[in-house]
Order: C-alpha cells, then sequence, then structure tokens
C-alpha cells in the first residue's frame, strides 16, 4: 500500500488530518485543504514537471524537392536583346541593362526554388514614389541630400521571397493567480488575498505565418509590412515577375522555422492567458506547447524597396506592395537633431524665464 | 532699591540712545517720571514710597467701595488706557507687561544670557536707527486681536516717545500661541504689509518649534536688514523682495529643465517617426477565426492569508502659517 504525504502548497509543511473540520490541515501556516482540491493539485504540479515547455514540430513541405538547375557558366541572354546579363545565383528575375527589357531566369526559379504561391503587386510604382515622398516631406531631421528627391530613383519592386508556416497548436497552461478582499475597523486595516491554482487546456490553427526567407531584407522591416491579403494568394506565373526584381531564397524553411514557431508559440499564450480573468495577480505556473499537422509553403510577396547607407549604415523603407502599408528608417541628421534640441531649449529657456520671473518675481 | 537701580540702568540705556536728540538730564527726568508713574500704579517703588503709596491705594479703595462697592473694578482703572473695542480692558492690562527694556519676558521664554544678548542687540539697532525694537512675551494677552494690544501697550507706555512715535513691535502670547508684529510711525515704511509678513513667515517655523530666542535673534536680524534698507530708501516691499533673490537661479534652472525636457521629447518623436519599423511580438494575425477551442477549464481554491496593518493615528495637525495683515500689524498663530 502507497502512503501518500501532501504537502502545503502554501508553505510546503507537511499536512495532517484534522478529525474534527475532516480536512488536511498544516501545523505550520493555519491552512486547512480539501482530500480533493490537494489531489488536484499534486496532479498538476506531476503534470508540470519533467516535460518540455515547447515542443518540436516537424514541418510538412508543400511541395517536394525536385533537385537544383543551374546553368553551367551562370550567365545568361537577354532574350530582346541578346546582350550578356549579369546574375547571381539567387537571381530568379532581373532588368537588361541594355534594353530595360525584365529577364526572368527560369532556371532559378524553379525546382525547389519555385513558389508555391505568391501575390502580385497591386500598388505601382508611381503611387509608391508618391506614398515615399509624402512620407519624407516635413521630415526636419532628413539630411539635406534627401531634400532633392533624387532618392525616389532607389525605390525598386522585389518579390520577397517568405516561407509560409500552418499548423494545429495546442497549449496547456497553469497559472498562480490571487484574489484580494480588503476592509478596515476602527483600529486595523485587513486585507485577505485568496490563492488559486488555474489550468486551462486548448488549442488553435494558425494560417500562413510568414517569415522571410532573404538574407538580404531586414527581419524588422519585412515584419513590419505584415499583414498581407492572403485572399489574394495565386499560383506562382512567372509572368508577374516580369518589372520587379525577385530573388530566390537563401534562407531555407528549417532555418526559419524558429521564428515561426517562436511568433505562434506566444500568440497561443496569449490566447489561454486571455481567458484567466477576474483576478487581481495571474503568473505563469506551467506552460506546455505543441503543434501538429504543421505545412510549410514557399511565397513571392510583393515589396517595394528603398535601400541607402548614410554615414556608413545602410537604410531600408518598404511599402507593402499589395496594402501599401509603409515602413522603414531614414537616415537621420545629427547635426539637424542637436540644432532644432538647443535651439528649442534656448527659446523655451527664455519664454518660461520671462514667465516665471512675471509671475516669481525674484530679480534682484 | 535693587529694582529702582534696575530702572535706573534702564534710563542709562535711554539716555545713550537719546544722543543728538534732547539732553540727557531731561531725558533722565522725563524717563524717571514715567517709571515712577508706573511704580505708583503697580504698588512699587521705594520703601517709604511703597508705604506711603500703599497706605493711599488703600485708603482710596476703600472711600470708594463704600460710596459705590459695585464700581469698585471700573474705579481703580479709570485712568488706564480706554477700551477701543468694547471688551474689558481689565483683562489685558493686568497681562501688559512692566516695561524696563527692549525686551520684556514676561511668559519666561528666555534665560537671562538670552534676554541680555537680545537686549544688547536691540541697543545696537536703537544707536543706528533711532527706532525701538520691542520683543514682549506674555503668558495671556486676553483676548481679542493681538495686535490691538500691541498698540495698546505701546500707547500707554509712550515707547515711541524716544524715536517721534516710531517703533516696532514683535509680540508672543502663549495661551492661544499667537503671535503678532506691528510698526509704528515712520517704521512702518521699513515693515511694510510684505516685510512683515516674509519676517513673519522666516521665524515662524521657530516659534512653532519653541525655539525662541532663534525666533527673536531672527527677528532683531531681519529687522536690522529692513531698517538698512528703508534708511537707503529702497525698504522690501512685493517689487523688492527680501532675500528672495534665490528665485531667479531656480527659474532658470527649472525654464532650462523643463524647455530642454520638452525639446528632447518634441526631437526624439521626430526622430522616432524616422523609423516605422515593428518587430512583430506574435501571430494573432493568423490565428484562424473560430479556431479555438478549449478543452480544460478549472479554478482550483488553494487557501487565503489575511494580513492587518495597524491603522496611523490621526494627529490634528498643529499647522500655523495662515497670518492677518492690516495697514500696520500682522498677526497670526504658531
Amino acid at each position: 500500500m502507497d502512503f501518500v504525504q501532501y504537502k502545503c502548497p502554501c508553505c510546503g509543511a507537511a499536512l495532517r488530518f484534522s478529525p474534527g473540520a475532516q480536512k488536511l490541515s498544516c501545523g505550520s501556516c493555519g491552512n486547512e485543504y480539501e482530500l480533493e482540491t490537494l489531489r488536484q493539485y499534486e496532479q498538476e504540479e506531476e503534470r508540470g514537471s519533467g516535460r518540455e515547455e515547447e515542443q518540436e514540430l516537424n514541418w510538412e513541405y508543400q511541395r517536394e524537392a525536385q533537385g537544383a538547375k543551374r546553368t553551367e557558366d551562370g550567365k545568361y541572354i537577354c532574350p530582346s536583346c541578346g546582350a550578356e546579363i549579369e546574375a547571381d545565383e539567387n537571381t530568379v528575375s532581373t532588368t537588361c541593362p541594355y534594353c530595360d527589357n525584365v529577364v526572368v531566369i527560369r532556371a532559378s526559379a524553379s525546382g525547389e526554388y519555385e513558389p508555391d504561391v505568391m501575390i502580385p503587386f497591386q500598388i505601382k510604382g508611381d503611387q509608391a514614389r508618391q506614398m515615399l515622398e509624402n512620407f519624407c516631406r516635413g521630415k526636419r531631421l532628413l539630411p539635406k541630400n534627401f531634400r532633392d528627391r533624387s532618392y525616389l530613383k532607389n525605390l525598386k519592386g522585389y518579390y520577397v521571397p517568405y516561407w509560409l508556416f500552418d499548423c494545429d497548436a495546442s497549449a496547456e497552461m497553469s497559472f498562480n493567480a490571487t484574489r484580494t478582499r480588503a476592509w478596515s475597523d476602527s483600529e486595523y486595516d485587513y486585507l485577505e488575498t485568496s490563492y488559486y491554482l488555474v489550468n486551462r487546456a486548448g488549442g488553435m490553427e494558425f494560417y500562413h505565418v510568414p517569415v522571410d526567407g532573404s538574407t538580404e531584407m531586414d527581419d524588422d522591416t519585412t515584419e513590419s509590412i505584415e499583414p498581407f491579403d492572403y485572399g489574394a494568394l495565386t499560383e506562382f506565373n512567372p509572368a508577374y515577375l516580369a518589372g520587379y526584381e525577385t530573388d530566390k531564397y537563401d534562407v531555407d524553411a528549417k532555418a526559419a522555422e524558429g521564428r515561426a514557431k517562436e511568433r505562434l508559440y506566444r500568440s497561443a499564450e496569449q490566447v489561454m492567458r486571455g481567458t484567466v480573468s477576474g483576478y487581481d495577480t495571474v503568473t505563469v505556473k506551467h506552460r506546455y506547447l505543441d503543434a501538429k499537422n504543421g505545412k510549410v509553403h514557399y511565397a513571392l510577396l510583393p515589396v517595394w524597396m528603398f535601400e541607402t547607407v548614410y554615414n556608413g549604415k545602410k537604410y531600408q523603407f518598404a511599402i507593402n506592395g499589395q496594402t501599401g502599408k509603409m515602413v522603414g528608417e531614414l537616415p537621420v541628421d545629427r547635426g539637424a537633431f542637436w540644432k532644432y534640441l538647443c535651439g528649442f531649449t534656448a527659446i523655451g529657456t527664455a519664454i518660461c524665464s520671462i514667465l516665471g520671473i512675471l509671475l516669481f518675481g525674484g530679480v534682484l | 532699591m535693587m529694582q529702582c537701580d534696575r530702572h535706573a540702568d534702564g534710563m542709562e540705556r535711554g539716555a545713550v540712545r537719546k544722543i543728538g536728540k534732547r539732553s540727557c538730564k531731561k531725558r533722565y527726568m522725563r524717563i524717571r517720571k514715567r517709571i515712577c508713574k508706573e511704580e505708583a500704579l503697580r504698588g512699587c517703588g521705594t520703601k517709604w514710597k511703597n508705604a506711603v503709596c500703599k497706605t493711599a491705594i488703600m485708603l482710596l479703595l476703600v472711600c470708594v467701595s463704600v460710596l459705590n462697592p459695585g464700581n469698585l473694578p471700573e474705579a481703580a482703572a479709570a485712568d488706564k488706557i480706554s477700551d477701543t473695542e468694547g471688551q474689558s480692558w481689565d483683562a489685558a492690562a493686568d497681562q501688559a507687561p512692566y516695561f524696563d527694556g527692549w525686551v520684556q519676558d514676561d511668559a519666561g521664554l528666555l534665560t537671562a544670557d538670552e534676554e541680555k544678548a537680545l537686549e544688547s542687540e536691540c541697543r545696537r539697532l536703537f544707536k543706528i536707527y533711532g527706532t525701538g525694537v520691542y520683543i514682549v512675551t506674555t503668558p495671556n494677552f486676553g483676548g481679542g486681536d493681538i495686535k490691538d494690544w500691541q498698540r495698546r501697550i505701546f500707547s500707554q507706555y509712550d515707547l515711541g516717545a524716544d524715536s517721534d512715535g516710531s517703533g516696532v513691535m514683535l509680540a508672543i502670547s502663549m495661551a492661544e500661541r499667537d503671535w503678532g508684529l506691528v510698526g509704528f510711525g515712520s517704521t512702518q515704511e521699513a515693515f511694510s504689509t510684505y516685510a512683515r509678513e516674509r519676517l513673519g513667515s522666516l521665524i515662524l517655523d521657530d516659534l512653532s518649534d519653541g525655539e525662541f530666542y532663534e525666533a527673536f535673534s531672527g527677528y532683531l536680524s531681519t529687522a536690522d536688514d529692513y531698517l538698512a534698507a528703508a534708511e537707503e530708501g529702497t525698504p522690501y516691499t512685493e517689487q523688492h523682495r527680501y532675500r528672495e533673490g534665490w528665485r531667479l537661479p531656480v527659474i532658470l534652472g527649472v525654464s532650462f529643465l523643463l524647455s530642454m525636457g520638452i525639446s528632447a521629447a518634441v526631437v526624439i518623436a521626430w526622430r522616432k517617426g524616422m523609423n516605422t519599423r515593428v518587430r512583430q511580438n506574435g501571430a494573432m494575425e493568423y490565428l484562424k477565426a473560430g479556431s479555438f477551442y478549449l478543452s480544460n477549464r478549472s479554478d482550483l481554491f488553494l487557501y487565503h492569508t489575511v494580513s492587518r496593518t495597524k491603522k496611523p493615528e490621526q494627529h490634528s495637525s498643529g499647522g500655523s502659517g495662515s497670518m492677518r495683515s492690516d495697514s500696520s500689524g500682522t498677526s497670526g498663530k504658531f
């Protein structure tokens, strides 16, 4: 016969059965517990211990790898003018520098590099340039050489390689929660704190969590232009690449899934946490996150990019080519920053001082 | 006899401050006459004078009481000062100090050494400015407005006689913890309403803390500054504040910090506006609508604790600082 020794959830001391109250009582802190409460508490403790908090997930790729296809010398001839086009191994489509014809390099955009889906551009180049111009207008800290709009010529349309992750996530979480009640009498203020063990378990589905597959693209920038409207997703068609630059991915799905898992597990936790209400404090005690039915899609998504180097630092500005959402970082003129800071401080000091003297006196 | 010597000393002090105004002899006679009159009223003096005075007063009282017993108090106080506010002057007169100098400590707040030091400082001020700077303490001034009581005793004892009716008096009454500061004659120019209230604010903490010698020393020191400024034609007023020059650097400092804070907030906001990139914190936008379900939901009560904290006792704040001013005086509680 197994002997079970329960410990007090409050102070950890051994509990003894109190025949009068028909409960287990703690001789150390004086709390009393129902046997059923302790049994559930112990079960939760055992379930929470010895398990990895986040489970690894085997993602199922949407397409099987078909093997790489590359030309032997890695050079391409423009079908329009016959000129030799420079292209690196990641180039999928580019523009001929001689005849300005858009060239799609099918060899790269096929096989394991051929996207499953894509969203065609819906924002035109003129619109994107106008958006960027409007954004830069009134920016007092923009360097002077940006005022002549010459930067607008650096705006280019890209199809950015993304990995889209689908999965069914499940979560089991337990929380330590408290409720407090306060009252007073003539001499004392009282505070009663009630402690609870809150358990939640459930599941949810995530659809097309995007992670960019290009090292050239800044992750902050590509995440900032989300979300895309997946209602416009279409089968990959090289015809859509005409007029835009396209790179194939250089971050494979395996390398990208870490970021996807991080994002969807965090959201699963937020959803579970949102179901715990009516308490004054809630802290996570145990969390167990799992995902199954994972699928990965390779997609090309449209982005207008503006990139420049200022004082040795690279700045990227991006416009979602589908929704028009603008994000990015523009360079800051340090001289202008300090000029405005000192100027405003001097003017403000003078005005406040005059007002202060008029209001409070204090001269001589 | 000792008391007479003491008064004689007082007269000598008075004689010193008389330089340049009247002859020492005239002044000696006038002050002696005043003191003797007061001594007669108080029933004190030399032994033979004391005996004669006592006998005369007793006979007078017996006669008056026989003739009109109900009016004895009024008769006794008949030659004293009239009551200006309709209240009984008797009680106040009982508390009226007997002046033998510039410091009259009837409430016994000062040690002999302290009183001597304050007297010495008052004498110095009189020599310099020709104005009496008085300190009066009393157990109970009798109620009403302490400023009126100060004006009565200033008049009763003719305290401004040596200075063309000018002078300034700080009075403390311990019964209701009243204080009053009244300027008389030309001294009112030096002790404007602003100056009196400023002085009050400077000494009020010491008065509240029972640091009476420090308060009186501060009063004399400040009075010295006020009188010096008035003599130079620049008395302290709302436009010419007393020892509040610190406000200018404080105003400048606060203005600078405030402006710099606001400017920094504006410029940093501009700078932040140059970068609109925000890394995503999750994937909530990709959660399929209606896909969430809960398979287990339990809220298990474990235990509760109760803590109690004793309430802080309610102390009545003995705060002071309210001041009432009229044209020549300022008073309040300490």
